[in-house]
């Protein structure tokens, strides 16, 4: 359960963290005077945060591309990590719309050991796994509301994170005599007293038996797979996340599975919570967003990632099957997990072909033997 | 390989185990504080203000909701950097004509080379409860002493000041070394009452032995410091 806080909660903690009072109410409220973060500036600061967790919600989602023709039941427990590459640890940041006009305020910004004055290009801000933010110093030119109002901002920081751990996953898996591979993960968290709900379906379904395309005895599978994932709770937090590809498997003799995947993947949805109208203060922001209290503060939910090629290995001894993966993607991951296979049975033509193989085998092996002993004997 | 089965499997699962516990623990923590600057924005005004003199503004941290709402979770807070500049002067200028003088509001395009300090100097001294007082949320600076008893901190220097390079421009940023900055930061945690002192010295040219003291009617000036909070999730 602290993990899963960590994990999933702690996007949201960030949101409320900072908000004087959140109203346990059905519509995610935040407060007026909320004003670390306009929506924009949000969705950038936690974008490469999406990115892991959509990078989590995709993998293990198979492993080997041999799917027996059996009813098999098993569970499997995963877990993973991101290596967080440079360019997703700064964003650009919207900058309050009047600054860099100079009748209305002269700004500074120290970058680089540099003083950069009246700048109105990138504002390079840390995510929440980068570092320093940079505060701009503005100075407004007149005393009018709302041109008062353009003062010196500053930013939240990143946390300085190069690797991330994804949420451990928990899934059932189920097989059938199609060939075919279906794997569920259900969650369900509190989050500001409503509960959030995580679920996820993916189909895995070998192919290569259908063209021929490799002789049985090489052990070498094609299969297609593909993944939806849903989170959700009413009123505020709506995201989705898809993944489909192909993957391609070899098993040796030794019990050994090297396994090769490409996929395509993303995740979208959207975080939207309602400020508080309460209060006659005026909000003293450079953001007119903040200022005046727009609603609804609505943040689009995105991913940098898209594309992933996936090589990983797998050990399987009795209902036991390591396995163990490595995905160039946005955020280079690195998975591990463990099957149990708990229940196998069905029609098992394939195993008994083989038996008989091998009693025929052995039968014609011990009929020349004998002959040879008679032919010795002679 | 059917020998190896077994001990291959507990040290893989055995290395496994280590190498990602430790990298859960290390995620854990990464996420176990949260950081964000604020700028701390203050102005400060004064009537017939003279020249040299000292002016003292009081700032309570309790007066600021980012640093209200977060107090219980904060773990550290740091001045990163501060900034000066004049927001509006009033001042007077001799008539040399009709030999009185003329109140003037500054024009930074227009007053060039009138008004100009050798130095400002800003301080940052702690404060304490006047006897009969104890509510640290108190913002009546009436009721808040300088604690002299503690180290006194040099925010910031600035010399030759030229009032139109000043005014109302933002670039005098001095940014405040990281060993003073962990110095005051134990500091502002645990009392987040302080004064800022600022000293102004005689205005260039003026002779303090013939104008000890030279006025000027209005003057509101702004600093702008920047304050990081590590708070704990």
């Amino acid at each position: 359960m602290k993990i899963l806080s960590k994990f999933i909660i702690t996007p949201l903690f960030l949101l409320f963290l900072l908000c004087p009072q959140l109203y346990p109410s059905d519509t995610i409220q935040i407060s007026r005077d909320f004003r670390l973060f306009t929506a924009k500036n949000l969705q950038g600061y936690l974008k490469p945060f999406f990115t892991s967790i959509e990078e989590s919600f995709n993998s293990n989602i198979f492993t080997k591309a041999i799917y027996e023709e059996y009813w098999t039941i098993a569970l499997d427990l995963s877990i993973m990590g991101m290596f967080i590459p440079d360019a997703h640890k700064t964003f650009d940041a919207e900058r309050p719309d009047l600054y860099g006009n100079t009748t209305i305020c002269q700004t500074t910004e120290y970058r680089e050991g540099e003083y950069v004055r009246n700048y109105t290009k990138d504002n390079i801000q840390p995510t929440i796994y980068g570092g320093q933010s940079t505060a701009i110093y503005s100075a407004p030119q007149n005393h009018k509301y709302p041109d008062s109002t353009y003062k010196t901002v500053a930013y939240p920081e990143g946390n300085n994170v190069t690797f991330m751990s994804g949420l451990p996953i928990l899934q059932l898996i189920a097989g059938f005599p199609t060939r075919t591979q279906l794997r569920l993960r259900f969650l369900a968290a509190p989050v500001n007293k409503e509960t959030m709900f995580y679920y996820s379906i993916m189909v895995n379904q070998q192919i290569d038996h259908f063209f021929n395309l490799f002789n049985p005895k090489d052990k070498m599978g094609l299969a297609l797979h593909a993944a939806f994932h849903g989170v959700t709770r009413d009123f505020g937090i709506s995201a989705n996340s898809i993944a489909f590809g192909a993957h391609f498997s070899k098993t040796w003799d030794n019990g050994f599975t090297g396994y090769l995947a490409l996929q395509y993947e993303d995740l979208w949805g959207t975080f939207e919570a309602a400020r508080g109208i309460d209060g006659k203060d005026i909000i003293d922001s450079p953001y007119e967003e903040i200022r005046e209290s727009k609603n609804p503060f609505k943040v689009e939910i995105e991913n940098f990632n898209k594309y992933r090629i996936l090589g990983g290995i797998s050990y399987r001894t009795g209902i036991l099957e390591l396995h163990a993966d490595a995905g160039w993607a946005a955020q280079p991951i690195l998975s591990f997990g463990l099957t149990f296979w708990i229940a196998k049975w069905g029609h098992e033509k394939v195993f008994e072909k083989e038996k008989i193989e091998q009693y025929e085998k052995i039968e014609r092996i011990e009929k020349i033997e004998r002959r040879e002993k008679r032919e010795e004997n002679k | 390989m059917k020998k190896y089965k077994y001990p291959f499997l507990i040290a893989t699962f055995i290395l496994a185990s280590i190498l990602f516990d430790g990298c859960y623990t290390q995620t854990i923590d990464d996420f176990s504080y949260y950081s964000f600057q604020f700028p701390l924005l203050f102005r400060s005004v004064h009537f017939n203000k003279a020249a040299p003199d000292t002016s003292w503004d009081f700032i309570n941290l309790h007066n600021y909701s980012e640093y209200e709402d977060n107090k219980d979770r904060i773990y550290a807070s740091e001045i990163l950097s501060f900034n000066y500049w004049i927001d509006s002067l009033v001042f007077l200028m001799k008539d040399t004509l009709q030999g009185k003088f003329d109140t003037l509001i500054f024009d930074r395009n227009k007053h060039r080379d009138i008004v100009e300090f050798p130095f400002i100097i800003f301080k940052l001294v702690y404060a304490k409860h006047k006897p009969g007082f104890n509510d640290p949320n108190d913002k009546d600076s009436s009721h808040w002493d300088k604690d002299y008893s503690k180290p006194i901190y040099i925010l910031g220097s600035y010399y030759d000041v030229k009032v139109e390079d000043y005014y109302r421009y933002s670039h005098h940023i001095v940014p405040i070394s990281d060993s003073l900055a962990k110095e005051i930061s134990n500091m502002v945690k645990e009392r987040p009452q302080f004064w800022i002192c600022t000293e102004y010295s005689p205005v260039k040219g003026q002779d303090t032995r013939i104008e000890p003291k030279r006025y000027f009617p209005f003057i509101a000036a702004r600093y702008d410091m920047i304050i990081r909070f590590k708070i704990k999730l």
